[in-house]
């Protein structure tokens, strides 16, 4: 792609995502999210592959339904309320309409479908923009409104996502579609918190970013998108590997890694607040997660698959990709569980 | 000379763990005063201070 | 306790800096140095507890089992090196540091203040056992074996978690230490049945409790030496070891519930010692002794008495170290025929007569035999279950029986009988097999001239 082009089109990612988050008008909060989802087009089409023209079409019916569902809730709003400003919904109908936009925007559960599909069909560097940064602007909006959200509405949207990110994963072999249902997990997780205390979903957004962006980051290294590939990690970068194998684990929630702390977080304020089936609920199908990230690890650390000859010379090149932030980023990934009265702090 | 060279320099690893257990015992040795420090709030577990030492539970 | 903790951290620079040939004498001496230290602990001059530091304590509880932790990891590091003799260099350190950090994780397990503190590091010590059993494992099935041990236990865990925190939010604290004197009884009702089993079953299933004891004998089996020799000796101990502490919140709901869990342990016992008078593989008969042995722990821990108590406590050790040398023995057979099929290895006596001694010592050891301090445990927790109920005996007699059987069976069909051809060319045993089979005797007979210091909490 263009070199300007490319830093237009991200620049105007990154100011779509400020709009929508700094702003106190719903028409500008509306546009920010039309701006972004005009931003990324280009970039999921980077490759025209009829694969990758497929996924921004999905992507675009999916996302401009949703922006037409947000106006028809903004405008409800308006009608009841007769003011723009972003704050509490007073009006029921247009929460239920405004939660179900941002859900499909977020990908959570009923309306999942359209993450794996999206992911897989385009490139894995767009699929980390897709699957981190393009999740802050709509949490950042269900943040803003999580006071009148209805409850019912969420936990049941929260446990499906949970339950879906879970056992859509298991039988998967395609790692975008595997780590787009882990990022449907953890919507999943972080949509249930929202009402009881949304600073921890920022908590728990902030650690899926640093260990969605870290596994992103290792599968680019060596371009690996499907577990085959990822079980010949061995015959170029051996400690990838033992990264892979912590940073997956991380993922799935295992103390004493990172990933545990906003499963921790979450599991105790939902405790706090008298609910005790459905954190235990919670955690169990979050099982499922980490049965299908045990079995990348597998595939990846704990065994030696059988490869060609051919394959095992491939060490003797030496890779081409300069991944600076990787060493930094395996280390937030892996060791920020101590830190985790600091984050007390910060929140 | 030279052999002694030598061998300090294949074995200077033994070094590692008794200095792990020393530095575990003024650690801990540190944390038991501390504590002790601490009782002295009591009359019960009290201990005299030491003339440069100060209160804990400031 | 970190005189103990940062030693054992050191171990991993040691090393991986330490000349190549000289990695295994070098972690196994400092690591028998730092087990030495840590009879430290002995001296426990005061009535509750060695309170060092607010994170890590030790009492008359802790303190047999981290001292049977720390004199573990020596031993497995010997018996591992004619394992690991063909792995590359980086990998025989990778797997030496896998056994240092589970050493550490275990020493932080047991000497944990707080319920939380002690959770997160009885979770974390999946993850270096996980990797052992995976990766160093010889059969393709270890991987399914490394799945369900996995998931068995965070099946069981998950619950615990969100039992603890709950608890956190009533008492507002977790420590043991204040835990004792701050926990309101848990009046009988449905909810706090579900309660006592998230508390419980945690460590039910990491004991294991018949009926969700499905992992261990394959996670034994497929485990390389060190492996098994750990799980065996101290992660099932991590249950136990979590039943004694917890059991004192849980009243009066343990009286109300034990009956089940009593009976399908008791039952559990004589079933798992059963399936060990037929088993054909070596290691998984040791594997479900380990059961059966276990469930004797649990039947003590469920009745709640001071004497069932000091039983459980004496009964984990000598669990260790027993099972521990078992496995040790056949691995040392393993090593020299690649079999785990006892009809395979049979008439061994004559090759390795004193390999023969150390079978008889331990078979004895595993029956519980005097002087051996298996017998003391498994005394105390006879009498005192039977003085709860005498219809125990039966089945209590009727599984000393079995355990004398299969352990006869297993002393038979490996050492004596007609030798088959194909193990004509064995290697002789090494020093390092025999030394490694004495430190495992010479603790289990020397303690019972002093079984005090592994009674647990004297009342």
């Amino acid at each position: 792609m263009n070199p300007f082009i490319s830093i237009m089109l991200l620049s105007t990612l990154i100011l779509s995502t400020t709009i929508v988050t700094i702003s106190s008008h719903w028409l500008f909060a509306w546009i920010g999210l039309e701006m972004n989802m005009m931003a990324i087009i280009p970039i999921m089409m980077k490759n025209p592959t009829p694969r990758a023209t497929e996924a921004s079409t999905k992507y675009f019916l999916t996302q401009a339904t949703a922006s037409a569902l947000l106006m028809l809730a903004i405008i409800i709003n308006l009608m009841h309320s007769g003011q723009w400003t972003v704050m509490k919904l007073f009006n029921p109908t247009a929460s239920l309409l405004m939660t179900m936009a941002l859900a499909i925007k977020l990908g959570l559960a009923p309306f999942h479908f359209w993450v794996p599909e999206v992911t897989q069909g385009i490139p894995l560097t767009t699929g980390l923009i897709l699957l981190t940064w393009q999740k802050l602007a709509p949490i950042s909006i269900l943040y803003q409104i999580s006071p009148s959200i209805n409850l019912h509405l969420m936990i049941t949207m929260s446990f499906l996502s949970i339950l879906i990110g879970g056992w859509g994963g298991l039988n998967q072999t395609q790692l975008r579609k595997i780590m787009a249902y882990s990022s449907i997990a953890h919507m999943g997780w972080m949509t249930t918190i929202l009402l009881y205390n949304p600073s921890l979903t920022m908590l728990n957004l902030l650690i899926y970013i640093i260990l969605t962006f870290t596994m992103f980051t290792l599968l680019i290294q060596n371009s690996t998108t499907t577990t085959l590939l990822l079980s010949q990690t061995w015959n170029t970068m051996p400690i990838m590997t033992t990264f892979t194998m912590l940073t997956l684990l991380s993922m799935g929630g295992l103390p004493p890694l990172t990933g545990f702390m906003p499963k921790w977080m979450i599991i105790q304020e939902l405790t706090k607040n008298d609910t005790l089936l459905l954190p235990t609920l919670m955690a169990i199908t979050a099982l499922l997660n980490l049965y299908f990230y045990m079995r990348l690890t597998y595939s990846t650390a704990l065994t030696l698959f059988p490869s060609t000859n051919n394959m095992k010379m491939k060490w003797q090149f030496h890779p081409t990709k300069q991944m600076t932030l990787l060493p930094t980023a395996i280390v937030l990934s892996t060791m920020l569980l101590p830190l985790t009265p600091m984050f007390f702090i910060l929140l | 000379m030279m052999n002694l060279l030598q061998i300090v320099r294949d074995h200077w690893v033994h070094i590692l763990v008794p200095v792990g257990f020393v530095v575990g015992c003024y650690l801990d040795r540190k944390n038991d005063e501390k504590l002790i420090a601490f009782r002295n709030k009591s009359l019960l577990y009290k201990r005299e201070l030491r003339p440069s030492e100060e209160v804990t539970w400031k | 306790m970190l005189k103990f903790i940062i030693p054992t951290v050191m171990l991993m620079p040691l090393t991986w800096l330490s000349k190549n040939k000289f990695i295994w004498i070098n972690t196994t001496t400092h690591s028998l140095l730092i087990s030495f230290t840590s009879l430290l602990l002995l001296n426990q001059f005061n009535d509750s507890s060695l309170n060092y530091s607010l994170t890590f304590f030790s009492d008359s509880l802790s303190a047999p089992l981290l001292m049977l932790t720390m004199w573990l990891l020596p031993l497995t590091l010997m018996a591992s090196q004619s394992h690991l003799v063909k792995e590359p260099l980086t990998r025989k350190k990778l797997y030496i540091t896998m056994l240092i950090m589970l050493q550490i994780l275990l020493i932080m397990t047991f000497t944990a203040t707080e319920l939380i503190m002690f959770y997160i590091t009885f979770e974390s010590t999946l993850i270096p056992t996980l990797i052992i059993i995976t990766r160093w494992g010889n059969q393709p099935e270890r991987l399914n074996a490394g799945l369900y041990f996995l998931f068995y236990t965070l099946m069981g865990s998950l619950p615990l978690l969100v039992a603890l925190t709950y608890l956190q939010n009533t008492l507002g604290s977790l420590n043991f230490l204040l835990l004792q004197y701050w926990a309101q009884p848990l009046p009988i009702s449905w909810s706090n049945t579900l309660m006592w089993l998230a508390y419980m079953l945690a460590f039910l299933v990491k004991m294991p409790l018949y009926g969700l004891h499905l992992w261990l004998p394959k996670a034994h089996v497929e485990a390389p030496i060190a492996g098994s020799m750990v799980l065996a000796a101290v992660l099932l101990k991590l249950g136990g070891y979590g039943m004694l502490r917890i059991t004192s919140i849980l009243n009066p709901m343990t009286e109300h519930m034990a009956y089940p869990f009593l009976v399908l342990s008791l039952w559990g016992m004589i079933m798992t010692s059963s399936i060990c008078l037929r088993q054909t593989d070596l290691k998984s008969l040791i594997a479900y002794s380990s059961i059966s042995h276990m469930a004797l722990v649990i039947t003590a821990t469920l009745i709640q008495t001071p004497w069932s108590y000091m039983g459980a406590t004496a009964l984990m050790i000598a669990h260790g170290l027993t099972s521990s040398m078992l496995f040790c023995l056949a691995n040392s057979n393993y090593e020299r025929t690649h079999s785990r099929t006892m009809i395979l290895t049979r008439g061994l006596q004559i090759f390795l007569p004193l390999m023969a001694t150390w079978w008889l010592l331990a078979c004895l050891a595993n029956l519980a035999l005097p002087p051996t301090i298996n017998l003391i445990g498994e005394l105390l927790v006879i009498t005192s279950t039977f003085s709860w109920s005498n219809l125990t005996i039966i089945l209590m007699a009727t599984n000393i029986l079995i355990t004398a059987l299969y352990s006869l069976y297993m002393l038979i069909m490996t050492q004596r009988g007609k030798h088959t051809h194909h193990i004509n060319n064995l290697t002789p045993s090494f020093t390092r097999e025999h030394a490694l089979m004495a430190l495992h005797i010479i603790p289990l007979l020397l303690l019972s001239l002093n079984p005090k210091i592994i009674l647990g909490s004297l009342y």
